[in-house]
């Protein structure tokens, strides 16, 4: 299911820039599995409402960064087991930030790696579809 | 392939002569201040006003839905209706679609209607023509906010690869959404159409957003 992709015109970013990072953001979040279908280009571009050159861009380029691929003829999907590298320096220099925001609040780096396997443990049983369920 | 074309052309004496290519598959949005004159140009490239030189090529067929469906006030919306539904290249499916996005009274004549009706009443007698060229007149002029959002997009379906559709508006949000490029008209001349995405770009490179970017560009 193709998470809920929220534009808006008004900020200094192409749109078809914007529709990237949110499927971007949806891949890394586990919203969007691998081998998950992408709407066709006229569908999706028809339902958000922008032009269908957009949406066409924006699958052109998660596919030159390798997260998406389809089969001729086929549709796009999210491509197997791809690391997206650029979002995860992102991330990695996002924790960076986080690690000395946590620090100037006064935050023990004991509790901080409490926060964090918490986190981890949650968002771990957000990502199972069946939880306890071997696969 | 150049859908619609024209050359040196004189629409109007106050306006200078128009350059202007809009390929299938592309949407040129025109924004300008009021009184530029992109009613005009809307209209002489469709053929209702004489152009005093110049040239205008449209190898294929073209639809025209003028600025708040100025028609005769007289005529009710289901004799538009009828008069467009007999044209050639009339998509039924879309055109029932397009009414239930965005119904209209069509017993009522259309001098009675209100200005968001006089625009529903244009999509809905303008979109479903099966035509190579779409020349769109202010299409979200006085819609409320469900009837916008259904506008565009019915003009979003309608924009597709083998379709021009030139834009004009006032809405600068639809315009960003809706069009591959951008022209200003502005001081009697219409300005080098620019990629839409090139124009938020450029916005954020001046510290602005693009509506605040298309304000300054169409500033008198």
């Amino acid at each position: 299911m193709m998470p809920r992709i929220l534009l808006d015109p008004g900020l200094p970013v192409p749109l078809y820039r914007q529709v990237v990072e949110a499927v971007r953001a949806g891949i890394a979040s586990g919203e969007l599995p691998a081998g998950a279908e992408l709407p066709g280009v006229r569908e999706l571009a028809t339902s958000l409402r922008i032009n269908y050159h957009t949406v066409a861009r924006a699958w052109q380029e998660l596919e030159a960064a390798g997260l998406v691929e389809r089969q001729r003829g086929g549709p796009f999907r999210v491509a197997d087991g791809g690391r997206d590298d650029a979002a995860l320096a992102a991330l990695r220099e996002g924790l960076r930030a986080l690690a000395a925001t946590a620090l100037s609040h006064g935050l023990q780096p004991a509790e901080m790696a409490g926060w964090w396997a918490e986190a981890l443990t949650d968002a771990e049983r957000r990502l199972t579809p069946h939880p306890g369920a071997e696969e | 392939m150049t859908a619609l074309l024209c050359r040196g052309l004189c629409v109007h004496p106050m306006l200078g002569a128009v350059d202007l290519e809009v390929a299938a598959g592309e949407c040129l949005g025109i924004v300008g201040p009021n009184g530029a004159g992109k009613s005009t140009l809307l209209a002489t490239l469709a053929g209702g006003i004489r152009p005093d030189g110049g040239t205008l090529w449209c190898p294929g067929t073209l639809a025209w839905m003028p600025e708040g469906f100025r028609v005769d006030p007289g005529v009710p919306g289901r004799e538009w209706l009828a008069m467009a539904s007999a044209l050639p290249g009339w998509n039924t499916a879309f055109a029932e679609r397009a009414l239930a996005a965005l119904p209209v009274p069509l017993d009522r004549a259309v001098g009675r209607l209100s200005m968001g009706e006089r625009t529903r009443l244009g999509l809905v007698v303008t979109l479903p023509r099966e035509v190579s060229v779409l020349l769109l007149d202010d299409p979200f002029l006085g819609l409320d906010p469900a009837a916008q959002l259904a506008a565009q997009a019915l003009v979003s379906e309608r924009a597709g690869p083998d379709r021009a559709v030139v834009l004009a508006s006032s809405d600068v949000d639809s315009i960003l959404r809706l069009c591959t490029a951008i022209a200003v008209l502005q001081g009697g001349r219409l300005g080098e159409s620019q990629p839409i995405d090139a124009l938020a770009e450029a916005a954020g490179r001046s510290g602005l957003t693009p509506i605040e970017h298309v304000a300054r560009l169409t500033q008198a």
